[in-house]
């Protein structure tokens, strides 16, 4: 389970995370239609990279470090706040994303099949993409990066005979009191945050360009789905519950009607490798903040095995995850996190790090 | 890690204990006809018939190629469920091409068409039409080459879409047009009639016959074949693909003419605290016939006379939905388009300033190529 890996790799990671949540719809999500959209993404990644500022900061002063490990080094009391603050937000990070999976699974390809295979098969698979480690899943997360890129490309050529321009107007707000609500609750989605926070010691050399690659490439891709969304479904959008699915079976070309089977199957790995990388960082959590045995390594598979479990119990007791959910999408957690742990990285002297 | 792998592989192995149909019992649905009486929904599905193929030759022309089932039920969920059990295999919709509604089942076409849509084999390509009566007398026409009856349904669509008298209709932008504003729609009309019967083997075929507006998702009123040419003249969608036939009558000389390139361009505005909808027309015009020696020589006045028959649709079709208060068209995203501001003024009480709405309808065509008779 060590290693490291590139930063174009965790960025293809990070990214395809970010992507995965737009995607796969929970039940009760929907895109609202409405110009509206394109601005709320566009300040929801402003403010995410706003937020990635000092944490980068701190990142340039240690060396590479990571802001939790500096903070590590400096305080037992500080470590352990901050490992007990991380984990429980990287936990219900990696929950909703096993909701993700699961509803979005059971809505399409495993259809009637009962929950149990998911279980055993995704699991399976996030077991062993644990297993092998941050370099394999890394590697593996560009090859589905480039199946979605492929996807896309496929989806927006098949398109073309039935995108409507006319369904796209001049306006950047429709209902600014919603503006604030909506843009939050978008800047929530960015658990990547997280991620790249306890992970951003674990890449090898340049790790500061991971960010701007990843915000960058996640934001087009973001408004490309927002605009096909659009163009092709119009006001039809906020009632489709999974509208990418739905995008990959609008196609006139009777050889693409089926590219919806490419399209599950690219969300179902993302959604995997969304839970492996959250299982990473869990694991460098408990290596810097508690303990750097070999229990690191079977607290990160136990992690993986629990959250992915946890989507059935959120499945059954909805009410579980609102309050979850309420907790989180305000985006001030997400927010304080990333600017108190690099804060108090830079104030226990990650600038002196580099020198000693 | 060989362990590990071969108990992947052991549990793979056991696919043959997952729950699965054989795709012989599966009844792929082609068309399926909705209809509505006593309280009760019918729903007649027009499904693959898997014993005509798989003989010597790939499809055996001695056995049906379609079999037809109808099941009853409260709601049209029930109703498949019956029709399925009627058949004796698992109905899938996945498949389906055309969905046509009778008079009577047409009283709210969003919850069906909703259901149908999100369920992620449904079909979003699938064309959604009316029936004058039942639709399952339109199910159960039978055509004498052996060929599936909705490949025929599909091609009369088509035909008469390419011919400009209407405007097919797919479920995922009915479904839309039923969630804008108005919940409006236009679906063509299907009739039975024995003007092309000689095809079928009982000598009732089907043809179009205008189209139905549905307003709120419910039936509002019939159109005429001519304001359905006029819905599919003022289809912002099509662009340069819209074409229209028309026939014209040029110094005394029946003359057939084909509009291509139709653009249409709608204006709207606020006059006098009233909705303004000014739309331009924008057509090429080619001839198809004529018995006039040189029709070319009269081009100007070819021009004209297809401008004023072409007002005269687009009026026929506007003046008709603006009256009930309803926007077929997706007026709505040319008002967003030309002024979000005029938009938010009267989106509360849009069906209010349709129905009050000015109309005022022109159009330019040229003639620059001739056709065959050139």
């Amino acid at each position: 389970m060590n290693g490291k890996t590139g930063y174009g790799g965790l960025a293809a990671a990070l990214a395809l995370s970010r992507i995965f949540t737009e995607a796969t719809a929970l039940p009760g999500e929907s895109v609202e239609y409405g110009m509206q959209r394109f601005t709320v993404t566009v300040m929801s990644f402003l403010i995410a990279g706003a937020a990635y500022i000092p944490l980068l900061i701190a990142v340039k002063r240690s060396g590479g470090s990571s802001p939790v490990s500096v903070i590590a080094g400096r305080s037992k009391l500080l470590s352990g706040f901050i490992g007990v603050l991380v984990s429980v937000m990287l936990l219900f990070c990696a929950m909703e994303t096993g909701l993700r999976s699961h509803y979005y699974a059971s809505s399409t390809v495993f259809d009637s099949a009962p929950s149990l295979y998911f279980y055993v098969f995704t699991g399976a698979a996030l077991l062993f993409a644990v297993h092998k480690g941050l370099e394999a899943s890394s590697r593996t997360a560009v090859i589905v990066s480039a199946g979605l890129v492929l996807l896309m490309l496929l989806i927006s050529a098949a398109l073309l005979p039935v995108i409507r321009l006319n369904r796209l107007y001049p306006s950047l707000t429709d209902d600014p009191g919603t503006l604030y609500a909506q843009t939050s609750r978008e800047f929530s989605l960015n658990c990547e945050l997280l991620i790249f926070m306890a992970l951003c010691g674990r890449v090898n050399g340049r790790s500061c360009r991971t960010v701007p690659l990843y915000l960058g490439v996640s934001c087009l891709a973001l408004m490309i789905m927002t605009f096909l969304y659009f163009t092709v479904f119009g006001r039809l959008t906020p009632l489709l519950s999974l509208p990418f699915y739905t995008l990959s079976s609008v196609s006139d070309i009777t050889l693409l009607h089926r590219i919806n089977g490419i399209d599950a199957m690219i969300w179902v790995m993302a959604g995997i490798l969304r839970l492996a990388f959250a299982a990473f960082a869990f694991r460098e959590i408990v290596r810097e903040c508690f303990t750097r045995g070999k229990a690191a390594d079977v607290a990160a598979l136990v992690f993986a095995a629990v959250s992915l479990g946890s989507a059935e119990l959120f499945t059954v007791y909805p009410e579980l995850y609102s309050i979850s959910s309420r907790m989180m999408s305000s985006g001030m957690p997400l927010l304080l996190t990333a600017v108190i742990i690099p804060s108090l990285a830079l104030a226990c002297g990650a600038g002196k790090e580099k020198g000693t | 890690m060989k362990r590990t792998a071969a108990l992947v592989l052991a549990v793979l192995m056991l696919s043959g204990c997952v729950p699965h149909t054989e795709l012989d019992k599966l009844g792929i649905a082609e068309a399926v006809g909705v209809d509505f009486d006593g309280g009760e929904y019918t729903v007649t599905v027009q499904y693959f018939n898997t014993d005509s193929s798989g003989g010597v030759t790939a499809v055996d022309s001695s056995a049906p190629n379609v079999t037809t089932v109808s099941g009853t039920g409260e709601t049209i969920e029930s109703a498949l469920g019956a029709a399925s059990y009627a058949s004796g295999s698992g109905l899938m919709l996945g498949a389906a091409a055309v969905i046509v509604f009778g008079e009577d089942a047409l009283f709210s076409l969003r919850e069906p068409l909703k259901l149908a849509m999100s369920h992620y084999s449904g079909n979003p390509r699938a064309y959604i039409t009316a029936a004058k009566g039942k639709a399952a007398d339109i199910m159960n026409v039978r055509f004498s080459e052996g060929s599936a009856s909705v490949e025929k349904l599909e091609m009369l669509l088509k035909n008469a879409d390419d011919l400009g008298l209407t405007r097919p209709m797919r479920m995922c932008e009915a479904l839309e047009r039923l969630f804008e504003p108005t919940g409006s729609v236009i679906l063509p009309l299907l009739e039975v009639s024995e003007l092309n019967g000689g095809l079928t083997e009982d000598g009732s075929g089907v043809v179009v016959s205008g189209g139905v507006l549905c307003k709120n998702g419910a039936y509002a009123r019939e159109l005429s074949d001519m304001q359905m040419s006029g819905v599919h003249l003022l289809d912002p969608a099509a662009g340069s693909t819209c074409a229209c036939e028309l026939m014209l009558s040029l110094r005394g000389h029946d003359t057939r003419v084909m509009l291509y390139g139709i653009t249409p361009r709608i204006t709207p505005e606020a006059r006098d605290g009233r909705l303004s909808i000014d739309v331009r027309i924008y057509a090429e015009c080619k001839i198809v016939s004529t018995s006039l020696p040189d029709p070319y020589l009269s081009r100007d006045e070819l021009d004209r006379l297809a401008e004023e028959e072409l007002c005269r649709r687009v009026t026929a079709a506007l003046t008709t939905a603006t009256e009930h208060g309803a926007d077929p068209f997706g007026m709505e995203y040319a008002i967003r388009s030309h002024s979000p501001e005029l938009w938010r003024a009267i989106s509360a009480d849009y069906p209010g300033y349709l129905t009050s709405a000015s109309v005022a309808v022109s159009s330019t065509v040229s003639t620059d190529r001739y056709g065959i008779t050139r």
